[in-house]
């Protein structure tokens, strides 16, 4: 009943926003997945699956020419990239398996800090966590949405995220040090 | 619970455009020559893609609506087996009847000749054939009213749990929902529009609303 009003609620905003990022950056998504994948097909399969989860969150988009706009499209088509060739390889995707030691990091000790050496600091993490992290705080996906944009379990999401948190923090009070 | 850090959000955000947004790599390559299928597939997506105002309600809202429509399925449902089908038209001689499906445009606005004290309108959606209102207040009540002019009939033969049924100026409403929200629906005598009122607001303050729309 729900998904009935919902397929009805329908604006030309949608559709002029998409159509314009489309437009706009299809050329270097397409180009940022083949320097993942290598091959122009999976290119292709990796930019159809990136511009799927853009028209279903086109919400999320404001301005389809900022740079803001440009990062979560080329981190999106990256995403799906490595998720295809990880396919590929037949890679499974563990859960990460952590000691239950892990304790949720906080936010609000994230306050104390500059915002220039967070950001560098976020650019140092590795992939794998860096990208969830990036996903949740900077483009507000949920775990579960980034969960599918990965191919990865909720939990798994969940704990990469605090797994980021943790390694930013260490970082961060390395340099304090 | 975890209240997101800004700083985090921020930096986070400009991360994203340093690691992401130079593509100088590519602007000099030539335009990528796609497939058909893959150019189908834009083409369609482009006809399909929707500006969902709902991404944007609170996700306690959200909750809330869903919870309510559900609770409104459950209540006439029981747990019947059965297909369940509420009728929203009763004639007086004890027979129900089916509303006709109905398929038409928006030609009038949505108006509340009620807004209980304290509440705000915080979100609007319009289309041809349905628009929305969200209010809300200070104290997290809030409630949803849908007018639309497209809609099939819902016709219910249930067991258990019935829900309340009561006439106004000629007009039944039909009251449903569980302990923290409740979900009206009605259809005016001229039957133009199939209206639907859901929220955690008193049920009584609920039905006021519902009596006074236009």
């Amino acid at each position: 009943m729900l998904g009935f009003y919902l397929s009805i609620v329908d604006t030309e905003e949608g559709k002029q926003k998409f159509t314009a990022v489309y437009n706009l950056w299809n050329r270097p998504m397409y180009y940022a997945a083949l320097k993942v994948t290598g091959d122009t097909g999976l290119a292709q399969d990796a930019l159809q699956e990136a511009f799927l989860y853009i028209a279903k969150n086109v919400a999320k988009i404001d301005d389809p020419a900022s740079d803001e706009t440009k990062a979560y499209l080329m981190l999106t088509v990256s995403s799906q990239a490595k998720k295809i060739m990880s396919r590929q390889r037949e890679i499974i995707n563990s859960d990460l398996v952590e000691a239950s030691e892990e304790l949720v990091v906080e936010d609000f000790i994230f306050e104390m800090f500059e915002q220039e050496d967070l950001t560098q600091k976020i650019k140092a993490l590795p992939e794998e966590y860096r990208t969830p992290l990036l996903l949740h705080y900077g483009q507000g996906f949920s775990g579960r949405e980034i969960a599918r944009m990965l191919d990865m379990k909720e939990p798994a999401v969940r704990k990469r995220i605090e797994r980021a948190k943790r390694l930013l923090s260490q970082l961060l009070d390395e340099t304090a040090d | 619970m975890n209240t997101e850090s800004k700083q985090l959000c921020a930096a986070c955000r400009q991360a994203m455009i340093e690691l992401y947004a130079d593509t100088t790599e590519f602007d000099r390559l030539p335009a990528p020559e796609y497939s058909a299928e893959f150019l189908r597939f834009i083409e369609t997506l482009k006809k399909r893609v929707r500006h969902n105002k709902y991404h944007k309600m609170t996700k306690t809202a959200k909750i809330i609506l869903i919870a309510a429509i559900l609770a409104l399925l459950a209540a006439v449902s029981g747990f019947a087996a059965r297909e369940l089908r509420i009728y929203l038209i009763d004639h007086g001689n004890g027979s129900y009847l089916d509303v006709e499906k109905r398929v038409g445009t928006l030609t009038e606005d949505l108006s509340l000749g009620y807004v209980p004290e304290g509440f705000e309108l915080t979100e609007e959606n319009k289309s041809l054939h349905i628009q929305i209102k969200t209010y809300a207040n200070s104290d997290n009540l809030f409630f949803v009213i849908q007018k639309q002019s497209s809609y099939s009939s819902i016709d219910i033969d249930s067991e258990g749990i019935v829900p309340k049924r009561t006439e106004i100026n000629g007009v039944q409403y039909i009251i449903s929902g569980s302990d923290n929200s409740t979900v009206i629906v009605w259809i005016p005598n001229d039957t133009k529009y199939l209206y639907t009122l859901s929220g955690n607001v008193e049920e009584n303050e609920l039905l006021k609303i519902a009596i006074h729309c236009k």
